[in-house]
């Protein structure tokens, strides 16, 4: 008996021992995991610094090295082939972090970003991470935005309750290819400007877009790129990023900000067009063609009841408004119900019109008694531009189509005068009843959307605009 | 017998008159019944709104920008050659104008020349969205077509009806010069 209970001790003693060293040896894997995450984490960070070969990235990305607690990084399985690494950074109340996504296979790091969240709390954000990526947010409230370690914008996904109201992505654009000019006399050629302008888009989750103008950049050679800076107040903004000259338009200064609220296909994918900034005849560009305000704020919303005052029931096509409690800000209201079987050169048409307003409305500081002298400025001033920008939207259309379609909507007084009737028989048009060259005529057919006239609305027929190319001059 | 020939002669030279009487009566009969059945549809807020309205209706500055081309190409059958001209006819008589009686149309309050006069000279308010302007309702095929024109706060629609069954039918916006906003 006491010699098994001798041996009971002896077998205890032993295997209390064994665990021991099982445990030891545990921590050492994960250790040595952890470590090796970290510096091929680092190694990833001092790649990027000199892929990016700026003097300004470099010491970025040496604050952000010295700045991130390594130590208190965490890691979450992702799935079978990812790891995602979060390692805090000391920086903007513990709001930031670096985020790797590790191939387990060979601990390769497939992407690094800097994360900045916003109303996000939690104890383990590469749990949040992989949550992001899992599209399992619950019960998440925040915003999540990405910069490459450059600085650059990524993304921005917004959430409420786990549930995604949007994700915002930026966009450049080539707005036209280069030009290239030749001077026979000199025998020389000169390559002008190819022009790119930047956006940041939101996707909202009820299907509308926000496009937010950053700014415009005509060389080639110096880059511009949509970049985070922290202003005094530690806010985050994003700003057109540009390093050197080269023709910006404001360097980030000049910000229009226009925005969307169209659910109807049809009338969206003509305010798409406006909005894309892919096109010479976006609203920026029209702005500035005319000699306009190209930093106006505009925000077009759908709005199928707008009515001119209260003491009429017809609804009207379109209505251009002050945002509410703002002397800068100019609402664009859409009526896609009036305008149901109108075509989209109609729609077009009725669009420009209102962006000519919503300058003329800040110009004139407008009321209901300047719509009178708006139209006749438009009439005496813009109707070349207006029809111009429509026929460069749709090359089918004719010029007179183009005449007709702007010549609408200056109402009965204007449309009265003597300055208007020498106008239209200046363009080929009259004001009889029986002739094709009635000044109503191709423009009522628009917008009553007769057969064999204009571009329809119809399943899979979207606008598309033409390809805007390089024009060689001899 | 002399008498009687003095009657007879009488009688004979006030005929036109008396037709053209009819004939107006017949065409004040109708354009107050056209008018009264669209009244609540297009003008005013509701049934209770009572809306200002010049004491006559007159064509003037009203049918603008009508291209029968685009009406013809939408509604190739619906009138006739001769119905058109007919009504181009009608439209273009912008001469005369038609007194309105007193309470001859339902729920509005009719304004006189003074009033309009005044009215004219002040804000656009005043001018353009204060009174309604109608035109003469102008009829073929026997009064069961109808083509009318109206301007309210800058925007001025012509359209064109058609009776059946007594009652006056929307058929089509034939013109509109209107000042977007």
């Amino acid at each position: 008996m006491k010699k098994s209970i001798y041996y009971l001790v002896i077998l205890l003693i032993l295997s209390s021992c064994q665990k021991k060293d099982f445990i030891q040896e545990d921590s050492i894997v994960k250790l040595t995991i952890s470590e090796l995450n970290s510096t091929n984490a680092k190694s990833f960070i001092e790649n990027e610094k000199i892929k990016i070969q700026s003097t300004g990235a470099a010491l970025f990305i040496d604050t952000i090295k010295y700045k991130a607690e390594w130590k208190n990084s965490n890691s979450t399985q992702l799935n079978n082939y990812y790891d995602v690494l979060y390692v805090p950074i000391k920086y903007n109340n513990n709001k930031t972090g670096l985020v790797f996504l590790i191939e387990k296979a060979n601990d390769r790091i497939e992407e690094g970003y800097i994360l900045e969240t916003k109303n996000i709390i939690v104890d383990d954000m590469s749990k949040l991470v992989a949550g992001f990526y899992s599209n399992k947010m619950n019960p998440i409230t925040g915003t999540l935005t990405a910069y490459d370690f450059n600085s650059k914008f990524k993304w921005e996904f917004g959430y409420k309750e786990g549930r995604r109201l949007y994700k915002k992505l930026s966009l450049k654009n080539v707005k036209r290819d280069e030009v290239v000019n030749s001077n026979i006399k000199s025998n020389s050629l000169t390559k002008s400007a190819a022009c790119t302008e930047y956006y940041l888009i939101t996707y909202w989750d009820d299907g509308s877009i926000d496009r937010t103008y950053i700014g415009t950049v005509c060389d080639n050679l110096y880059p511009c790129e949509v970049t985070r800076y922290i202003n005094p107040s530690t806010e985050m903004a994003v700003k057109a990023f540009c390093s050197g000259g080269g023709g910006s338009s404001g360097g980030g200064s000049s910000i229009a900000d226009i925005k969307e609220r169209i659910t109807d296909p049809c009338l969206k994918s003509v305010v798409d067009v406006f909005l894309s900034g892919a096109f010479d005849n976006s609203v920026t560009q029209i702005l500035k063609k005319f000699g306009m305000n190209d930093k106006i704020n505009l925000t077009f919303i759908q709005n199928d009841t707008i009515t001119r005052s209260t003491k009429r029931e017809e609804l009207l096509e379109t209505k251009t408004v002050f945002a509410p409690n703002s002397l800068n800000d100019q609402i664009v209201y859409l009526n896609a119900l009036a305008m149901l079987e109108s075509t989209k050169e109609y729609k077009a048409s009725r669009i420009i019109h209102e962006i000519i307003h919503a300058n003329l409305n800040l110009k004139l500081n407008f009321s209901l008694n300047e719509q009178v002298i708006q139209h006749a400025d438009m009439l005496e001033f813009y109707m070349d531009n207006m029809a111009n920008s429509l026929k460069n939207f749709f090359p089918n259309l004719t010029m007179k189509e183009c005449y007709s379609l702007s010549l609408e909507g200056l109402g009965p007084e204007v449309s009265n005068s003597d300055s208007f009737y020498a106008y239209i028989i200046k363009k080929g048009f009259n004001r009889d009843t029986y002739s094709a060259d009635n000044f109503t005529n191709l423009a009522q057919q628009h917008s009553v959307g007769n057969e064999g006239v204009g571009t329809k609305c119809s399943l899979g027929n979207d606008y598309t605009p033409p390809t805007q190319i390089g024009v060689e001059i001899p | 017998m002399k008498k009687i020939q003095k009657i007879l002669i009488i009688v004979v030279l006030l005929m036109p008159f008396k037709l053209q009487a009819q004939e107006d009566s017949l065409y004040e009969r109708n354009a107050y019944d056209f008018i009264n059945q669209i009244r609540f549809k297009y003008f005013g807020y509701s049934r209770t709104d009572t809306i200002k309205l010049r004491n006559f209706l007159s064509n003037k500055l009203l049918f603008q920008g009508v291209p029968f081309v685009a009406f013809k190409k939408r509604f190739p059958n619906f009138l006739s050659e001769v119905e058109l001209h007919e009504l181009v006819a009608q439209f273009n008589d912008d001469s005369t104008r038609f007194d309105l009686r007193e309470n001859g149309i339902e729920k509005s309050k009719l304004l006189n020349d003074s009033a309009i006069e005044v009215l004219n000279k002040g804000n656009f308010t005043e001018k353009h969205c204060t009174y309604w302007k109608f035109s003469k309702p102008c009829f073929v095929r026997n009064y069961t077509i109808c083509a009318f024109s109206y301007e309210f706060c800058e925007y001025q629609r012509t359209i064109l009806y058609k009776k059946e069954q007594n009652k006056w039918i929307f058929v089509a916006e034939i013109g509109r010069i209107y000042g977007d906003l």
